[in-house]
Order: C-alpha cells, then sequence, then structure tokens
C-alpha cells in the first residue's frame, strides 16, 4: 500500500469516528434525566423526609449513602459480568464496559464509604472503627482503586484486558461479603433490609426509593459517556496504526 | 444543620459533576487529536 493511500484511509477513518464519538439525543435525554431525578430527590431528603426521632438531622445522609452503596456494588456487578463475557468471547466491548463500570463504581462507593464515615463520627462517636462491613469497605475501595491503576498502564493491552477482566471476577467477592458482613458477623452498622423488610416510615422510604433511582439513572448517563471515551480512544489508536480494534 | 451534613450533601453533589467533567475533558482531548490526524 502507498503512503498516500494508507494516510488517506485513516483520514477518512478519523473522519467518520469524529462524527460517532459526539453526544446523541439519547446521551442528552439520559443526563437531563438523571440531573432532574436528582434535583427531585435532594428535595425529598431535605423537604419531604422527616426528621428521624433518635439520630436528628445527620440521619439525613442515609437516603444518599445507601444509594451510592447500591450504585457502587452494581457497578462491580457489571464488571464482574463483562470480565466473564470478555474471558468468553473476547470482544472490547465487554472489556470497555468493565472498565468503565469500574471506574463509575468506584466513586460512588468512594462516596458511601467516605459520607458513612461522616455519619459515624455524631452518632457512633468515632468516624472510623475496624468492624467487619467497615473493613471489608474499605478493602473493596483499595481493590477497585488498584484495577483502575492497572487499566491506567498501557503495555500490552489485549494481555492487561484479559488480566483486569479476572482481576474484576476476583474482585466482585466483596460485593456479596459486605452485603453480608451485616447479617453473619456482630457489627455496629445497622441492617436495612432484613428478612422483616425495611424498618421505615413511609416517606422515608419514599425517599430512599427516588434517590436509589436518581443513582442509578447516574451511573447509566456516567457509564455511557465513560464508554464513549473509551470507544473514541480505540479509534485514535487504531488511526494512529498502532493497533487495529478487530484485531482484539 | 450539622457540618458533616453538608459535607456529605456537598460530596454527593460534586463527586458524580466532578466525574462527568473530567470524563467530557478525556473526550474532548481525543476529539481533538482525531481532528488533528484528519486535517494533517
Amino acid at each position: 500500500m502507498s503512503v498516500e493511500s494508507r494516510e488517506s484511509q485513516v483520514a477518512t477513518r478519523v473522519y467518520e469516528v469524529g462524527g460517532k464519538t459526539k453526544a446523541s439525543g439519547w446521551d442528552w435525554a439520559l443526563g437531563l434525566l438523571s440531573s432532574v431525578a436528582f434535583l427531585v430527590a435532594l428535595a425529598m431528603v431535605f423537604g419531604y423526609a422527616p426528621r428521624e426521632a433518635t439520630m436528628g438531622e445527620i440521619q439525613r445522609i442515609f437516603y444518599f449513602h445507601v444509594a451510592s452503596a447500591w450504585v457502587g456494588f452494581f457497578g462491580f456487578s457489571v464488571t464482574f459480568v463483562a470480565g466473564i463475557l470478555y474471558l468468553v468471547r473476547s470482544q472490547r466491548r465487554w472489556d470497555i464496559l468493565g472498565l468503565s463500570s469500574a471506574e463509575v463504581g468506584l466513586a460512588f462507593i468512594t462516596m458511601a464509604v467516605v459520607t458513612g464515615s461522616l455519619w459515624a463520627g455524631p452518632v457512633w462517636g468515632t468516624y472510623w472503627t475496624w468492624e467487619p462491613r467497615l473493613t471489608i469497605s474499605a478493602v473493596q475501595l483499595l481493590l477497585y482503586v488498584a484495577y483502575v491503576m492497572l487499566r491506567a498502564s498501557t503495555a500490552n493491552e489485549e494481555r492487561i484486558a484479559r488480566f483486569a477482566a479476572v482481576y474484576g471476577i476476583v474482585a466482585f467477592v466483596t460485593v456479596p461479603l459486605s452485603w453480608f458482613a451485616i447479617r453473619w458477623w456482630r457489627t455496629i452498622h445497622p441492617e436495612i433490609v432484613s428478612s422483616e423488610g425495611m424498618g421505615l416510615a413511609p416517606p422515608m422510604r419514599m425517599t430512599l426509593f427516588v434517590s436509589v433511582a436518581a443513582f442509578t439513572l447516574l451511573y447509566a448517563a456516567l457509564l455511557r459517556q465513560r464508554m464513549r471515551l473509551e470507544s473514541a480512544r480505540d479509534r485514535l489508536t487504531a488511526a494512529q496504526g498502532r493497533l487495529a480494534p478487530e484485531e482484539w | 444543620m450539622p457540618i458533616q451534613l453538608i459535607a456529605a450533601y456537598m460530596i454527593f453533589c460534586l463527586t458524580p459533576l466532578g466525574l462527568a467533567f473530567s470524563i467530557a475533558l478525556r473526550r474532548r482531548h481525543v476529539e481533538r487529536a482525531l481532528r488533528e490526524m484528519a486535517e494533517d
């Protein structure tokens, strides 16, 4: 192939790619919907949910704290499933999904851990204690920080993707472990959902559901954007002639 | 209102916003590189 035709091919490919990386109508709709849901949830937390009798105002952390933890767990579950699918099918899209979901999930689980600590300060009398749920959450956080650091490496991308898929599957063990920690071991962390249901007043339950829905929408919007970024990066790499995505 | 509650809700509001901006900036950087390659 002559140099000229190779350059022309690259230019055509880049031009096509440039169009595809732009946000679609669905992206804007999802972004808008998640923003509105977030604001509604925020209004409900401070204007609709009643003041909790024992803890007082500080209990209002609960609604977004649980919602962030849920999204973090959900994000890591998606990484787990994407990891299995990548190992079975070796398709780059599953690797992109796993990587994007882990990064977004990490942001949400970090929020859950930090705000949980802020809540514990006035209620437990300490910002941190090495009890089972908190210890597992700290380990989980560090495991996924390591995952994201691993993905930042540029050496042999296919090998790293394979290793990351296995790592994402192994690290997922912290999700059920964290969920069951408050049921299996003696812990001071409260249990929200038990076999007897949720011990919450109806306005509190409604506020929690709206918060969880808003955070799930926010996760979906951020995940879509993150996946789009990774696809654009792939196209840039392909255009630079270093690695064609179809080789994966 | 307790300071911890204010701090927590600042984190809840700013972290997703920060992540969204970070993704948008990184994408802009990649798109610019793609455009420059196309122009060359």
